[in-house]
């Protein structure tokens, strides 16, 4: 091959040079509007989420009290937590043990009362509404009401236990039965809400075709659920499940309004931690590395389960 | 634009105006404080002694809203107690209370404090000396005596040495007593339901085993005889009970918790605390709910509870169906020298005060001899650490029983040093063991050594 040959051949494969592609006038001023039109979002997202977000990465490095400009320690924040603060690790397994304990049984009832729902039944509606109605009560009125409810000595729930013939236990007053009734009260507020309503149009959107091949086939009511309708609805319960762990760990108004952590720091979340070093004690770079390590128990979480989807949750879609 | 649009806004012409919005928006959440919010900050040659003498100067103090604090200063105010409106003209003194307790209020004044738009005075309750940290390390307050030295102001004229002692770190004064009086150190009873129980009247010089076999005498099906209520036993309002039975809670430089220096009285003293709920049951056990100690006294369902100062008038003006009587709290063996502890209300003239002269005159007001002597006739706040005030017979003629508590007040123990300032959360500690041992949960014993552990750890931190 000649060089000349050679040169020609280089010049029939190399890349043509970047052309800019010209955006009309129309295209461009259309892009700046569209920009325009989501700034406010945008300006909103920078201003008050990415910019706080990086702000407290950064402090979680460093002494910062409000007053005094912040001083970067390192890593000695995180090192505190994990060595020297008697109270973050219990303060994680709480949470974990409130959240193993409300997930499932808030999913179960959610999908339970979606079922019953979802039935044609006359009132529906009305139905529907009815417990929808809880979770539009402002957290601090339920929990207070509930404390009234669960006063070991003159509430409604344990004067109903001694009309059965049970003495009720201290409920939120009990370091063994504080958690479960914040389980409780968070059953009612939640059971009924937005997953109930995510449920049931999981529910409407499975094919009746299929529920009606089965029936010919004589399955019965339990196979049908569990043969069809639940498969098909395991994206909703996926969804469902990573929210609500992610909700359950961060649980803060419900164990601040009706016990402040205790008794005896029965019900200390990592949320309370967090608040009660950022402003009570106005450790905010310390609080900062907290609330860092518990984003990264929840991401880990999360990631995991959505690795272990693949063997449990069925898209209609995907082939 | 055609016809059909005609009268609509085109797309350019919202984008103008949402922007011309936007900007405006940003630019007045971006200016600086409206004198309103900041009238100190307007206020030309704020300090006195370059003001002259007629021009207007405007004390912001900040408080939270309560009958004891900001309400009582407010009649003050309103009566016009010593003249103060009278004799400072030129001070327009504004209250800015806050709603709530320290919670709220003092994440508001670190608000303001950042944001520089702080006042002039600054109100505080401190716990085991945390307020220190708001002159020595946050710069909050300033050392006020230079301003108390130019109008001849002698501390040492107006307070107990004491009282000055804890408001003041390395020769600087940084906080004037407010209110100040000895925790918790005095007990009401039912006296009309002890007659007809005909249980004997309780005496100055009782102990704590007699309370307890009191106590007992006193408790029914239907009545508890004795509830700790305001003193609890915890780390702060039983800081006398711990002492009264040897115990002191930290060293003296507040680094080292010293709870087992003396582990058998410690235990001892738990001990009882624990025996009274769950042993021979005359309090109510917090395992059967938070206690209402004041409605169960007003209801007549528990004889006798452990009050604050501030109670002495409002018992007896509240709960009328029945007779109070007050008597000393116990002393472990007879003939003991009675233990106390200090608890104080405190205000603080601001580094960012403008007009420190103004402020300093209108801190001394709040904090005067007359102020303080109406504040205890009238009933609407507790005692203060000032000799003159504990010296006017005007005081016993309205509250007698002020009387009982004037020898404690004139031999005040301080509160004991956190030394790196986390009094509340050493409190907390403390609570966590102490809370689950009144539950039933865990033994004296155990708790002793838990309690030292934990509030230790506090002590190790680093200082706030």
């Amino acid at each position: 091959m000649t060089s000349q040959d050679s040169s020609s051949a280089l010049s029939a494969t190399a890349p043509l040079p970047k052309q800019r592609v010209k955006m009309s006038a129309a295209r461009r001023r259309e892009a700046i509007e569209g920009i325009l039109y989501t700034s406010p979002w945008i300006i909103g997202f920078l201003v008050f989420i990415a910019g706080p977000l990086l702000a407290s990465l950064y402090l979680s490095f460093t002494k910062y009290n409000v007053l005094r400009p912040a001083k970067f320690i390192g890593l000695t924040n995180y090192i505190f937590a994990f060595t020297n603060d008697p109270l973050f690790l219990p303060s994680i397994g709480r949470t974990f043990y409130f959240a193993l304990a409300s997930v499932p049984l808030a999913m179960i009832g959610s999908l339970f009362v979606a079922i019953l729902l979802n039935q044609k039944l006359v009132g529906t509606t009305v139905w529907r509404t009815m417990y929808f109605l809880p979770t539009l009560t402002p957290i601090v009125a339920a929990a207070l009401l509930w404390r009234w409810m669960l006063n070991p000595d003159v509430g409604l729930i344990n004067f109903l236990l001694d009309k059965i013939g049970i003495e009720g236990p201290g409920w939120l007053s009990s370091t063994t039965w504080a958690i479960p009734s914040l389980v409780l009260m968070g059953l009612w507020a939640s059971v009924g809400g937005s997953r109930m309503i995510i449920f049931l149009a999981g529910l409407q959107d499975v094919p009746t075709e299929m529920l009606e091949a089965a029936e010919i086939d004589g399955a019965g009511t339990w196979a049908k659920f569990w043969r069809i309708t639940l498969p098909m609805i395991t994206p909703t319960v996926f969804f469902n499940l990573v929210l609500g762990i992610i909700f359950a760990l961060r649980t803060f108004d419900i164990a601040f309004v009706a016990t402040a952590g205790g008794p005896a720091r029965a019900t200390w979340f990592i949320s309370l931690h967090i608040y009660q070093n950022a402003f009570t004690s106005f450790d905010m770079g310390y609080a900062s590395a907290l609330a860092w390590v518990f984003l990264l128990l929840i991401l880990l979480l999360t990631l995991v389960q959505f690795r272990l989807s693949g063997r449990w949750v069925y898209y209609a879609g995907e082939r | 634009m055609n016809r059909k649009n005609a009268g609509l806004l085109s797309r350019r012409q919202f984008l103008v105006t949402m922007g011309a919005v936007t900007a405006s928006s940003l630019l007045v959440a971006c200016a600086p404080a409206s004198p309103a919010a900041a009238p100190a900050a307007e206020a030309p040659a704020a300090s006195s002694d370059a003001a002259p003498a007629a021009e207007r100067v405007t004390v912001r103090a900040h408080m939270v809203e309560k009958q004891d604090v900001s309400a009582w200063i407010q009649m003050g105010l309103d009566q016009d107690i010593e003249g103060f409106k009278e004799a400072n003209p030129e001070i327009d003194l504004v209250l800015e209370t806050i709603p709530g307790w320290t919670p709220e209020y003092i994440p508001k004044i670190l608000s303001f404090t950042a944001a520089g738009t702080l006042g002039d005075l600054v109100w505080f309750p401190p716990r085991h000396r945390s307020h220190i940290a708001w002159g020595e390390s946050y710069g909050i307050v300033q050392d006020y005596r230079p301003y108390a030295d130019g109008v001849g102001y002698k501390l040492e004229d107006n307070f107990f040495q004491g009282a000055i002692d804890v408001n003041s770190s390395g020769g600087k004064a940084y906080w004037m007593s407010y209110i100040s009086e000895p925790i918790v150190p005095i007990i009401a009873y039912n006296k009309t339901k002890i007659a007809e129980m005909g249980l004997a009247e309780p005496s100055d010089d009782w102990t704590f085993d007699e309370l307890a076999d009191w106590a007992q005498q006193g408790t029914t099906d239907d009545v508890f005889g004795y509830d700790p209520a305001d003193r609890a036993y915890a780390a702060f309002s039983g800081g006398p009970y711990y002492r009264q039975h040897g115990v002191e809670p930290v060293n003296e430089e507040g680094t080292q918790a010293t709870f087992l220096d003396n582990q058998e009285a410690f235990v001892k003293a738990l001990k009882y605390t624990y025996d009274l709920v769950n042993t021979w049951k005359v309090s109510p056990s917090p395992s059967a709910g938070a206690v209402n100690a004041p409605e169960m006294f007003g209801g007549q369902k528990v004889l006798a509870v452990d009050i604050w100062p501030f109670r002495i008038q409002i018992y007896p003006a509240t709960f009328t169906d029945f007779e109070i009587g007050f008597v000393l709290t116990p002393v472990v063996n007879k003939g003991d020298k009675r233990r106390s502890m200090l608890n104080e209300h405190v205000f603080g003239m601001t580094t960012a005060s403008k007009n420190p002269d103004a402020a300093f005159a209108s801190m001394a007001w709040f904090c005067g001899y007359e102020m303080n002597v109406q504040a205890l006739v009238q009933g609407q706040k507790g005692p203060i650490a000032r000799a003159d005030v504990w010296a006017d017979e005007r005081v016993y003629d309205a509250v007698p029983t002020y009387a009982k508590l004037r020898p404690i007040m004139e031999s005040i123990e301080p509160d004991y040093l956190v030394a790196n300032y986390r009094g509340d959360e050493f409190d907390l500690a403390f609570a966590q063991v102490f809370d689950a041992m009144q539950l039933g949960e865990k033994q004296p014993e155990e708790a002793a050594i838990e309690i030292q552990d934990l509030c230790q750890a506090v002590l190790d931190k680093e200082p706030a």
